[in-house]
């Protein structure tokens, strides 16, 4: 422990042996002791309803009543009724897919927006970002009506993209690609220096050049979180994917699985939770993928003066 | 390829508030043009509206004799060293150097032999596998000139190039740029705030002051000349020295009356209206003690500045506040000379002291207007017609 | 204000082997063409279904778009707009759109018994006045849906005992089903058609007010259901009569004549028929939502709580967060990586999923934390237990990412500012107080505020965990933890038929709300001041 290791310069003025080890045990606590104790709470607050999923995963029984924290039996039956009673596996994929490309054309869409918020200098400039803010602000659940009303006639006219495809609402998620994110990553471009830039440009750099060449590249941090929130935000949209994705093989996974329990809530309850934990491992391995460029990401904009 | 390199009546707004004002700087071919100038003088601006980084709200910008008013940046044929330097993060050395070749895709042997010559000369060889995060603030100031020197432009623009340089390196980096430009025969704008620096490089200075031109000369013409108080104090170190005065006397015995003393001119006097006058005495013409031909004034020392071989000592001179455009930038009210003492002599701040001035060395300016009415050297005026 | 770039004009003379646009370059210029086909080929592909289908407006617009595309991009002119106008274009068709939408309804009685035009109302009224009359052909009926059984549009699998042959019937007509396409039991009954799930008679019972609804065109009438397995085909008894601009029965008599300022047939007495149309009615939703006694005595009490909710859930998850952060960001501390890894995990939980399971966790009968602590409390059942309930919920949602901004904009403060307040002699409690938290503070406004406004309308917080629950007993509308967003859907869409005129108008009450607060909280931290 960094009891025996760290000097505790406190306890150097205690002459007795007993008191100085006591002293020793405080000054650790207040310097490091303190944190552990923050930490393992809050990891205990984290962890426990995760722990409470994937005992229930494992569960045999696979009902909710006989659910609890810590796993009764380990089976692997929840699984298996997952995949062969449930169409997750295509649930599933149309997650992936779904989220992956919204995530990234959602960032690429933000990124140039956000390249000409804080580059350029243009009539409309002050009002757009404001505009952004506040669509965001409008209650969007009662838009839902107005999509649902827009996407009937989109689906008599081009089924491609109508209701139960994966094109209609990734082109549904991309409307909202200019919103907080082109804020967090137009901050983030403000901390670029402008010089950089203009070097370019008396070199004759086009701005195409300029921003795939030079911007892109430095943003990366940023561009990692805002698509890795964009991918969290479009694989858990329950509300509208609810309404549009109402053919068993069009659902994403949270509708599929939001299903199962609407249902059946107490014998489905098993394969619920195992499906869950399969949709949340490639979010958690994306996160662990970037976690590097995370926390830098999020604020380095944020806070620059 | 023959032609001037500058602004024509340009004025350019920032903000609310006009930075150049219907400005005229032009630069023949091949000149090194220093543009010198306090902070908030227009002289980045000036540099940025030739390079097209700014717009110009009237009149037009020159590159080699070519009307570039309404060109790109990159259509200008110009190459500029910012004053951080403006390195690629993520590139190294060797890349930074050769990005404004490569995005004028000059062919990479070419460009090759070009950024390992100019290494070579900036001495950068070493660095060239470096990002610019793992450079000092002098090694990317250093980098970021060998950027723009690499490459053939019509017209150089260099925007404070030793500003993180230390006081050594900043030396050879400046014989090393003025090199480089005079070799290539190319028309260079450098702008700078060290007076020093300006005097050392250029060719002629243009000396700016809230966005207008004040006096554009050669150096030695900006320091012997100066056409106003306000280039009188921006030039030349241990700054000018400036008192009230008033010419008294007549015919050939005429002189400056400063305070309760009459400095005597030994002749008849230059032809300078009746009334205040301020008077402008470089520190090598204030001397200490008796000196030929001079009057002696009493001073009192407020500051002392050893510099090795002298000191620069301020001192306060028994007479009014000299209120002139631009006295203010050299000394806080009354009237103030300034002289370089011998390194051994012992003086303090707050001993009086005795020092000679030459009247005839003097400079004469306007109070109200602060227009130069003579300088030292004119000669006395032709005498009056009979 | 005039830029270089648009001074430019693009008349860029070679230089250097570049010009102005920069589009020399052969990999942006093949770059470019591309993508501009790809938009030339979907704007054919989406025209053709339009000319035949011939809507003109949407065409024009196809048109317009695609014009101003290949204009903006093939210009060297107007370079930040080639940078915003594909997000743009998205923002106003997926979201500015719909709003404007929603808002132009808020002053419309748009619902589910004013869905279209007048001419639909009497066609409705027509089909629902359809009426067995003896002669009238009968059919053995099946009842299908296309897709899932619970959700799926209804359609009719019929089949005429006299001839055998088998139809499908739905709101839009009546088509013939040739026999490789069904599958028949001995009595002729349908018992499977290709694209269509037969519903079980459980299946059809619970949607038997839309089996018995739904009525299928014919010639002569309309087929209708007769409990779940027979049909009849039926002539209607109320026609719409033009000269009176009236509905009449035609076996009673009565008279019902329209009111355009309700959209409703209304006869002599006052009594209107159910189905109506769209009409404008200006201020109504608005004033109703002020004036209505039931609304009025709920609101201040949701309102109320909507705001403690979503200040609750921003604060407590960033002074959590906040907390973690700083516990954490230590250098001395080992296994920092470690706790930071599993502390972000709920974040990467579906939050759907995990909304339900912890509604479940707070199960009085059966839930894990009753289980757990050994308590036998109804979470839901108290007021103050339940919105306890939900804040806990959102915190565990919520004070990862807070843990996670708070950490960066840790990181992000420059040492030397709190060293130099140690060097004044400033305690730690007091240089926190002073300068990192202000500094935090400014840093991460923009992303409280946005937290806010979108904890202020967190519909799937309250609906799927608490429902808003508990419901005093005087007043099934309105529950202890409703907020505007699920009052309002409630009141909307929870009843006989949804009220989306009445929706919308409530909506644009909580969108002023957030924006005032929004602006309010910006103004304040000065974060907007920094834009220009």
């Amino acid at each position: 422990m960094a009891t025996t290791t760290s000097p505790a310069p406190a306890a150097a003025e205690v002459p007795a042996a007993p008191a100085r080890s006591a002293g020793r045990r405080g000054g650790w606590f207040r310097r490091v002791g303190w944190r552990h104790l923050v930490g393992v709470l809050a990891l205990a607050f984290s962890l426990f309803p995760i722990l409470f999923v994937v005992s229930a995963a494992l569960n045999p029984l696979g009902t909710l009543s006989s659910s609890e924290l810590i796993p009764s039996g380990a089976g692997t039956e929840n699984f298996r009724r997952l995949f062969s009673d449930t169409s997750f596996g295509t649930w599933f994929l149309n997650s992936m897919i779904i989220g992956l490309l919204a995530a990234g054309l959602s960032m690429f869409l933000s990124a140039t927006a956000a390249y000409a918020f804080s580059r350029y200098r243009f009539r409309g400039r002050r009002p757009g970002l404001l505009g952004i803010l506040l669509v965001q602000m409008f209650p969007q659940f009662l838009a839902i009506v107005a999509l649902y009303l827009m996407f009937s006639t989109v689906s008599d006219i081009w089924p491609a993209i109508g209701f139960n495809t994966r094109w209609g609402i990734l082109l549904l998620y991309l409307g909202g690609a200019l919103g907080v994110n082109t804020w967090l990553m137009k901050g983030f471009f403000d901390t670029i220096p402008t010089e950089l830039d203009e070097s370019a440009k008396v070199d004759g750099a086009s701005h195409t050049q300029i921003f795939f060449g030079i911007i892109l590249p430095l943003v990366a941090p940023i561009l990692a979180v805002t698509g890795l929130l964009g991918f969290i935000a479009s694989v858990n949209e329950f509300l509208i994917a609810s309404v549009f994705l109402t053919d068993d093989p069009s659902k994403t996974a949270a509708v599929g699985l939001y299903g199962l329990v609407s249902a059946e809530r107490n014998n489905n309850f098993g394969v619920f939770a195992a499906g869950s934990l399969l949709l949340a491992v490639p979010t958690v391995l994306l996160f662990q993928f970037l976690q590097r460029y995370i926390v830098g990401g999020l604020t380095a904009g944020a806070v620059k003066g | 390829m023959a032609g001037e390199t500058g602004v024509r009546q340009v004025t350019v707004r920032r903000g609310d508030t006009v930075a150049l004002r219907g400005l005229t700087l032009l630069a023949p071919p091949g000149e090194l043009l220093v543009v010198l100038g306090a902070s908030g003088s227009g002289k980045s601006t000036l540099l940025r509206a030739v390079a097209g980084l700014l717009p110009v709200e009237s009149g037009s910008v020159l590159v080699d004799g070519r009307d570039v008013t309404r060109e790109p940046p990159g259509d200008r044929r110009v190459s500029m060293v910012f004053e951080d330097g403006a390195l690629v993060p993520f590139l190294d050395v060797a890349d930074n150097l050769a990005w404004g070749l490569r995005a004028r895709r000059v062919p990479g042997p070419e460009a090759a032999r070009r950024v390992a010559g100019r290494a070579g000369e900036f001495r950068l060889t070493r660095l060239l596998r470096r990002r610019p995060g793992q450079l000092s603030e002098g090694e990317r100031g250093l980098v970021g000139i060998g950027r723009a020197l690499v490459q053939t432009p019509a017209a150089f623009l260099l925007d404070e190039p030793l500003a993180h340089l230390d006081a050594a390196e900043r030396i050879r980096v400046r014989r090393r740029i003025v090199e480089v430009v005079r070799s290539l025969e190319v028309t260079t704008l450098y702008v700078t705030h060290d007076q020093t620096e300006a005097l050392a490089v250029a060719d002629r200075v243009a000396l700016l002051h809230e966005g207008a031109l004040v006096q554009l000369g050669r150096p030695t013409e900006l320091y012997q000349r100066p056409v106003s108080v306000l280039a009188a104090v921006s030039v030349g170190f241990p700054t000018i020295g400036l008192l009230p005065a008033r010419l008294v006397g007549s015919g050939a015995l005429t002189g400056y009356q400063v305070g309760p003393r009459t400095l005597p001119l030994w002749g008849p006097g230059p032809a300078l209206p009746p009334g205040e006058l301020v008077l402008g005495v470089r520190p090598e013409d204030v001397h200490r003690g008796p000196w030929p031909d001079a009057v002696e004034l009493e001073a009192v020392v407020t500051a002392v500045e050893y510099t090795g071989r002298n000191q620069a000592v301020t001192l306060a001179v028994g007479a009014g506040p000299v209120a002139a455009p631009g006295a203010a930038l050299a000394a806080a009210g009354g009237a103030t000379l300034r002289a370089l003492f011998p390194a051994g002599d012992p003086v303090r701040p707050g001993d009086a002291v005795r020092v000679s001035v030459d009247a005839r060395r003097a400079h004469v300016f306007d109070p109200a207007t602060g227009a130069a009415l003579h300088h030292p050297g004119d000669g006395p005026p032709p005498p009056p017609a009979p | 204000m005039a830029h270089p770039e648009d001074l430019a004009g693009g008349g860029g003379r070679p230089r250097f082997g570049l010009t102005a646009s920069g589009t020399v370059s052969p990999v942006g210029l093949i770059a470019k063409i591309l993508v501009l086909g790809v938009v030339a080929a979907i704007a054919v592909w989406g025209a053709f279904p339009l000319i035949d289908q011939e809507r003109w407006l949407l065409l024009a617009i196809l048109v317009a778009v695609t014009v101003l595309l290949f204009a903006v991009y093939l210009s060297p002119r107007h370079i930040p707009l080639k940078y915003l106008l594909p997000g743009t274009l998205f923002l106003i068709v997926f979201q500015i759109v719909p709003v404007i939408y929603t808002i132009t309804t808020a002053f419309t009685n748009f619902g589910d018994a004013h869905r279209g035009s007048k001419q639909d109302a009497v066609t409705a009224v027509q089909a629902a006045s359809v009426r067995q009359v003896p002669g009238s052909a009968q059919y053995l009926l099946t009842v299908a849906a296309d897709g899932d059984p619970a959700t799926g549009e209804l359609a009719f699998l019929l089949t005429d005992p006299a001839t055998g042959r088998s139809f499908l019937g739905t709101p839009d007509g009546l088509e013939d089903l040739s026999d490789d396409e069904v599958t028949r039991a001995a009595n002729g009954r349908v018992t499977a058609a290709e694209g269509y799930t037969v519903l079980t008679v459980a299946q059809a019972g619970a949607r038997s007010a839309a089996v018995s609804g739904l009525s299928v065109p014919t010639d002569s009438g309309a087929i209708k259901a007769q409990g779940l397995s027979r049909a009849f085909e039926g002539s209607p008894q109320q026609a719409y009569d033009a000269g009176c601009d009236c509905v009449r029965d035609a076996t009673t008599g009565r008279t019902w004549t329209a009111d355009d300022s309700v959209g409703y047939f209304v006869d002599a007495e006052g009594n209107n028929l159910a189905q109506g149309w769209k009409v404008n009615v200006g201020l109504r939703n608005f004033a109703d939502v002020l004036t209505d006694p039931v609304i009025r005595g709920s609101f201040l009490s949701i309102l109320l709580w909507n705001f403690a909710f979503a200040f609750g859930v921003v604060g407590l998850t960033f002074a959590l967060g906040l907390l973690v952060a700083m516990a954490l960001n230590s250098p001395d501390l080992r296994g920092q990586r470690i706790y930071r890894s599993l502390i972000i995990l709920p974040y990467a939980m579906p939050a759907v999923a995990m909304l339900l399971v912890w509604r479940d966790m707070f199960n009085t009968d059966f839930g894990l934390i009753n289980r757990l602590f050994g308590l036998d409390v109804n979470w839901f059942g108290d007021a103050w237990t339940a919105r306890f309930a939900v804040l806990l919920v959102q915190l565990w949602l919520g004070y990862n990412y807070m843990f996670l901004v708070s950490t960066g904009a840790l990181q992000a403060i420059p040492k030397e500012l709190t060293e130099a307040a140690s060097v004044d002699g400033a305690t730690p409690a007091y240089a926190f107080r002073a300068i990192t938290f202000p500094l935090l503070l400014v840093a991460l406004a923009p992303l409280l505020i946005s937290s806010f406004a979108f904890n202020f309308n967190n519909f799937s917080a309250i609906y799927l965990v608490s429902e808003g629950n508990p419901f005093p007993p005087d007043n099934p509308q309105a529950g202890a933890t409703d907020i505007l967003i699920t009052y309002t859907y409630r009141l909307a869409f929870g009843g006989a038929g949804a009220e989306y005129g009445f929706a919308a108008a409530v909506s644009i009450f909580i969108f002023l709300i957030v924006a005032v607060v929004s602006i309010l909280g910006f103004r304040r931290t000065h974060a907007l001041e920094e834009i220009n």
